[in-house]
């Protein structure tokens, strides 16, 4: 019986340490919030039964604790940083040139035709109001 | 009748109105957070960007938007979204608009340009590497998704009353989809920027919501948050840096 409550203290440190690190690793609260539901309930199960091992039993209870916690204090200690993805920008750049190009290919059809009358920059730009200015927007 | 006098009313208002609510230079910054059993964890970070281009056509606003899951989330369910509108400043009517989307294994990209005087706006999509080429019949006053964000916030939202709907017609894809914000009313919210009066609208379109959306209740009309549902959970983006305002 002894070695059962010993082995079940060691569980319950060792799932709640599992779910700290998974919580690093994946920055989500997902993994914590599951296992740590699952430990305290393994140790609130446990702990009301007399216990045998007063100072496993103090480590056990600090760090189920704390892994309870953990999820409320990760997000504030967590770094929320994106990395500088040097194929993503090069992409944003390109991106950014062919709409440039497209809009300056209107102008140059515009001119090549040699009239500009419903055609080429017109079509690209219209007033969106009698006043040229922004469009009343519909209200219902 | 009434509601008819109600609109011009409100095209009174509106129609003059020169745009003051934002500028070239200005960046803002959000956190993209998911919410299940009550708790938020932080995954994504969105930008949004205002800036001049030069263009044949003279200089033009570039509105961007980048969308990126934060480094240790990449290799869960890595997201490089970029969706930009190169649009008129004088009335923010897009001029070409790009959507760019890679989420996990899902990539595509839209790529179109606006002729309103011909109502049609002319779209290719590559997906999978293969190219598509159409055309898309678009309404007066149709926007893409990024000019019709700066266009709401251009707009003098300060004559809405609750209950009042902004209609919006917004490109999606490859059809034109009607967006309609239902104003909700002010509510004050604690933002990076203090705490803020704002407007609140709930965003649908025929079939479905988007969610809520806050717009300080200034003159720059910022998004300062947005919820929306999400099949497991809730979203959650909230605006954690801005410059340029």
């Amino acid at each position: 019986m002894k070695t059962v409550k010993i082995t079940l203290q060691i569980m319950a440190i060792i799932i709640a340490v599992l779910a700290i690190v998974l919580t690093f690793l994946l920055n989500s609260n997902l993994p914590i919030i599951i296992v740590g539901v699952a430990v305290i309930l393994l140790g609130a199960n446990y702990f009301i039964k007399k216990q045998t091992n007063p100072n496993l039993l103090n480590v056990s209870i600090v760090v189920v604790v704390f892994s309870a916690v953990f999820p409320f204090i990760y997000p504030l200690i967590s770094m929320s940083e994106v990395d500088d993805d040097r194929e993503f920008n090069q992409k944003i750049i390109q991106h950014e040139q062919k709409s440039v190009d497209l809009i300056n290919q209107s102008v140059d059809t515009v001119a090549a035709e040699g009239n500009s009358k419903n055609t080429g920059t017109e079509k690209m730009v219209a007033p969106a109001s009698a006043e040229g200015g922004l469009a009343a927007p519909t209200i219902q | 009748m009434r509601n008819t006098l109600f609109c011009f009313l409100f095209i009174g208002n509106f129609a003059m109105s020169q745009i003051t609510a934002f500028k070239s230079g200005e960046q803002l910054t959000y956190s993209t957070s998911y919410q299940i059993s009550g708790l938020y964890t932080n995954i994504a970070e969105i930008n949004l960007s205002v800036f001049s281009t030069f263009t044949k056509k003279g200089n033009m606003l570039k509105l961007k938007g980048t969308a990126k899951t934060f480094s240790n989330f990449d290799s869960f369910f890595k997201i490089r979204d970029l969706y930009e509108s190169v649009a008129d400043p004088d009335n923010l009517n897009p001029l070409t608009f790009t959507r760019d989307i890679e989420e996990g294994p899902y990539s595509k990209t839209f790529l179109y340009s606006f002729n309103h005087n011909a109502k049609i706006a002319s779209g290719k999509e590559t997906r999978k590497g293969k190219n598509r080429n159409y055309n898309v019949s678009i309404p007066v006053g149709c926007h893409d998704m990024i000019s019709a964000l700066y266009y709401v916030r251009a707009i003098n939202l300060s004559v809405l009353k609750p209950g009042n709907k902004l209609i919006l017609k917004v490109l999606i894809d490859d059809s034109v989809k009607t967006v309609s914000l239902n104003y909700n009313g002010k509510e004050t919210l604690s933002t990076v920027l203090g705490s803020k009066s704002c407007y609140k609208f709930s965003a649908s379109y025929p079939g479905g919501t988007f969610g809520t959306i806050w717009f300080t209740a200034d003159n720059a009309k910022i998004p300062v948050s947005i919820e929306a549902k999400i099949p497991v959970g809730k979203g959650r983006i909230t605006l954690t840096r801005a410059v340029g305002i």
